[in-house]
């Protein structure tokens, strides 16, 4: 790939286009390697299509963005401070909506980062969930009679099943 | 993109729970609880939760004096999340009612903690040990078999090993990383003869003891009613002594996996006394061993920076007896450099030497308490024919 490429243009799954700097792209794997193999001059035309859709990719971005600096260079402790707290903030959105696109994403991506991030937030969430709150929201049914339900609460004195 | 995760996505968010809501989990659906419920999940969990820095928990225990004293019954545990935030130290604290347990008329002889899982034997002059291995948090217990034991016929009338003074008798609780097992190790010291001491392993996952044939060090027990191991790195580490003209105390170590004993000395000069001041104890959280003795007003902690290089014993620290008000115990040692002590009084309080703050640990007065770095762990989770509930 040419040193002076910036930017590469990438397409989501819904067909739109978006620009993402080239040390962001470098936070996720599969797209460093890309990097390395996809020639990205302007003669070019070939665009490589992400199988994310848009609304997803958007925040994908967004996080690779805001991330790079410090992945790329290293950065101080007062940094890494504001970063907790932009992550913090950035994770603040719905659950079915979003959030687990957002974990697909970084799986399929393999971000160690946002993954690990996305996963702690939905933890987070489900702490103090009930179990049919959590059925709701990761859409399961519930396949267990009700005697196979009381012998698990038997079997586990110890825990709340509310 | 479909709503539903995958359950390699699943997976990764359970790990990041905590101990009961992971298995409240387990009732959503049955490709959860079979992804909970089964062995790899389990063992995987106990491995982040052991590589997670300030996962560390702590699990006091209470006990209730025996007559006759100076034995001592185990009464209660409570658990007391600390430095979950990292940054603080949160105080929350659970009761685990436990003395319906145990036998009103026994004491107890041991309580350890190891990865999650606390094994206690209990002793009356009558019975043999009853030994039992509980996770506090899933409240599930096994009772250990009885070791099969022989003894000199002329020791029979005193089965007690604290009032028999013709035998050093003490366990160990290990975990064993290799073959992912729980180990507990019982050694019996025969003070009258020259005989090598006794030694007998259970395994948790073959649920039966065996006699090893392995070499031991002479030594006896400093105190001879109550001696806790310490677990660290993959071995067992007991305060002991034995006579070279002088009193020498040392570290009797026994590592899980090649059940092999070997010692390290303590840090220079000791006490020659062999009276129970001196306390092994674990840096939570760390590789490292500990060791309090008391030095006229002080408490002296010393460090064993480099793990089984005896050289590398370090004074981290001396506490005055008077500066937080009267200690009577170092009970505990976190991984951010705080220690627990317990004051005369019975308050225990958590404090930090650096800055010679204090804070109280809001739990009722103690009378004898012991402390115990923990982790949360499935272990006892799957339904088997020998694990009880309480």
């Amino acid at each position: 790939m040419s040193s002076s490429v910036e930017a590469i243009t990438v397409l989501s799954s819904d067909g739109d286009e978006f620009k993402i700097t080239v040390s962001a792209a470098k936070l996720s794997k599969p797209l460093n390697w890309m990097l390395e193999d996809v020639c990205f001059s302007d003669d070019c035309d070939e665009v490589p299509t992400i199988e994310v859709n848009s609304k997803t990719l958007v925040k994908v971005i967004e996080y690779c963005e805001k991330h790079a600096p410090r992945a790329n260079s290293g950065a101080s402790d007062s940094d890494a401070e504001e970063l907790k707290k932009w992550d913090i903030e950035f994770m603040k959105m719905d659950v079915k909506d979003i959030l687990f696109h957002i974990l697909m994403a970084a799986n399929y991506l393999h971000m160690e980062g946002l993954y690990d991030l996305a996963c702690q937030t939905a933890a987070d969430l489900m702490k103090g969930m009930t179990v049919s709150q959590i059925r709701k929201i990761f859409h399961i049914k519930n396949d267990f009679s009700s005697e196979e339900q009381e012998q698990l609460r038997r079997q586990h004195p110890g825990c709340s099943f509310d | 993109m479909s709503n539903h995760l995958p359950l390699e996505i699943v997976e990764e968010i359970l790990h990041r729970l905590p101990v009961k809501s992971i298995v409240k989990c387990t009732s959503v659906c049955k490709a959860w609880n079979s992804l909970i419920t089964h062995q790899t999940f389990i063992y995987d969990h106990l491995n982040r939760t052991i590589q997670a820095p300030n996962h560390n928990s702590s699990l006091f225990f209470q006990f209730m004096e025996f007559i006759p004293s100076p034995c001592l019954r185990l009464e209660n545990a409570y658990s007391l999340s600390s430095s979950v935030n990292q940054q603080t130290d949160q105080l929350s604290v659970e009761l685990f009612p436990l003395s319906h347990l145990f036998d009103p008329d026994r004491y107890t002889l041991f309580v350890s903690t190891c990865n999650g899982l606390v094994c206690s034997a209990d002793y009356s002059p009558l019975k043999s040990a009853t030994i039992i291995i509980w996770n506090p948090l899933l409240r599930k217990y096994i009772v250990l078999p009885k070791p099969i034991t022989t003894r000199r016929k002329r020791g029979r009338q005193d089965l007690c090993c604290y009032v028999d003074r013709n035998y050093d008798f003490f366990f160990g609780f290990g975990f064993d990383s290799r073959n992912n097992d729980y180990k507990v190790v019982r050694v019996m010291n025969d003070r009258c003869t020259k005989d090598a001491p006794h030694v007998q392993v259970y395994s948790l996952a073959s649920h039966i003891w065996r006699s090893i044939s392995v070499t031991v060090p002479q030594f006896f027990l400093i105190d001879r009613s109550w001696l806790p191991s310490v677990f660290l790195n993959g071995a067992l580490h007991w305060l002991v002594w034995r006579d070279v003209g002088i009193n020498y105390k040392f570290i009797l170590s026994f590592d899980v996996i090649q059940e092999t004993f070997r010692e390290f000395t303590l840090p220079q000069p000791q006490s020659n006394e062999t009276h129970p001041s001196s306390r092994l104890l674990p840096v939570e959280g760390g590789h490292s061993l500990a060791v309090v003795n008391r030095s006229g007003r002080a408490f002296c902690i010393w460090v064993m920076k480099d793990y089984g290089i005896t050289n590398s014993w370090t004074e981290i620290f001396r506490l005055d007896t008077e500066l937080y008000g009267d200690i009577c115990r170092v009970l505990s040692l976190t991984s951010s450099g705080k220690v627990f002590l317990k004051l005369a009084g019975g308050a225990v309080v958590l404090v930090d030497p650096t800055k010679e703050s204090k804070e109280p640990v809001g739990i009722a007065k103690w009378a004898f308490v012991s402390l115990s770095s923990f982790v949360q762990s499935l272990f006892f989770l799957n339904k088997k024919p020998h694990v009880l509930s309480f």
